[in-house]
């Protein structure tokens, strides 16, 4: 029993460790006019994470699709358990899971907002990302 | 539950009171919500001690405020958030489901803490102090660390800025542990009186202790593996 058990504290451990790595997009930054809607995520996954996430899918499948395809809008996703991605998100003063929509010198951070309305107030978190997105 | 509180702190114009709603909404978050029932099992297991019971669910709060409030000074006093956010966030969440299944092993007595001195001392204070509810207070301190994806966006996105501009200034972090704890407060308010109403037959059952211990071990393990689920 008692060797079953601490097996299960190294198996669940070991879980820890292996995680399904997120391979970043290129770590650039929007072309000259372009606007860009950057997710950096960690490999840990959280249901909040999920939740937005899945907006913004369906926003870029939907509302967005048009924009997406003529290039006006690029969607990037960052994972910050690679080095060079945790330097890149420096620059956005990112540390940590965020969402950032920028174009040319100027950005808004969005992570208070997707985190606390997204699981209860979700149509609330849409509009402050489509108001960000269409005051570019 | 989430929308009412979130729709309350949407109206709230009342640093004091925004405090503690936030406070409400990050113990709902996943990681929270899962560290509050495995704290109320660890304190509930004292059951039929209903002082026991009752001082518990507030020493783990003023635990989790005793971190929040530390934390606060030293971001306030010029410590670079930034740096401290990102640290205790992105270790915090990973950290969190393998503390909970290492402390329901420590309890079931599988694996001993090889720091004697560490025991020496919770027993000295429990016992010369009588202050028995230090075992809650540190588990409170430790569970407000282990902060996840939510509690961190909470604690270091909302309250920081709102803490270091308001001139309410450090009751912010102390309302917001309250607030996070509330829910303990109350679970260990109702275990202590549900108790009560049957404690002369609790007395008659043998071996109670060690079968309450067993419980929240396993509870402990539960939460743990529950938290791994929710992580990956």
């Amino acid at each position: 029993m008692r060797f079953f058990l601490i097996g299960l504290l190294v198996t669940v451990l070991g879980a820890c460790v292996e995680q399904t790595p997120v391979k970043s997009d290129k770590l650039v930054l929007p072309e000259q006019g372009q606007i860009g809607l950057y997710y950096f995520r960690t490999s840990v996954r959280c249901e909040t994470c999920n939740a937005i996430e899945k907006i913004i899918q369906d926003e870029l499948a939907g509302k967005y699709e048009g924009d997406l395809k003529s290039g006006r809008l690029v969607f990037r996703q960052f994972n910050l358990d690679e080095a060079d991605c945790a330097k890149f998100a420096g620059q956005f003063d990112v540390v940590f899971k965020s969402l950032v929509v920028l174009k040319d010198s100027q950005q808004v951070n969005l992570t208070e907002e997707a985190f606390l309305y997204v699981l209860p107030k979700p149509e609330k978190f849409k509009a402050i990302l489509e108001q960000t997105i269409d005051q570019f | 539950m989430q929308e009412f509180f979130t729709n309350l702190l949407d109206q709230s114009s009342f640093s004091l009171w925004s405090a503690f709603l936030l406070g409400l909404l990050t113990s709902l978050g996943p990681c929270t919500l899962t560290s509050n029932l495995a704290a109320v099992g660890f304190i509930g297991r004292e059951g039929a001690n209903k002082k026991q019971v009752l001082l518990g669910g507030l020493f783990y709060t003023l635990g989790r405020a005793l971190s929040y409030v530390l934390l606060a000074v030293i971001l306030y006093f010029g410590a670079n958030a930034l740096d401290i956010s990102g640290f205790l966030a992105r270790y915090g969440e990973k950290l969190l489901a393998p503390l909970l299944i290492f402390i329901g092993i420590v309890m079931l007595d599988l694996l001993r803490i090889p720091f004697p001195s560490w025991n020496w001392l919770v027993n000295q204070l429990e016992k010369e102090n009588q202050l028995k509810a230090i075992k809650p207070f540190l588990l409170g301190v430790v569970f407000a660390l282990a902060f996840c994806s939510y509690s961190g966006v909470m604690y270091f996105g909302l309250l920081i800025p709102m803490t270091l501009k308001s001139p309410a200034g450090l009751l912010l972090p102390f309302l917001f542990a309250l607030g996070t704890g509330v829910v303990v407060i109350l679970s260990t308010l109702l275990l202590a009186f549900a108790f009560d109403g049957f404690s002369s037959w609790l007395r008659k059952v043998q071996n109670l202790e060690i079968w309450l211990r067993r419980g929240v071990a396993l509870l402990f393990i539960l939460m743990g593996v529950y938290q791994l689920r929710v992580i990956f």
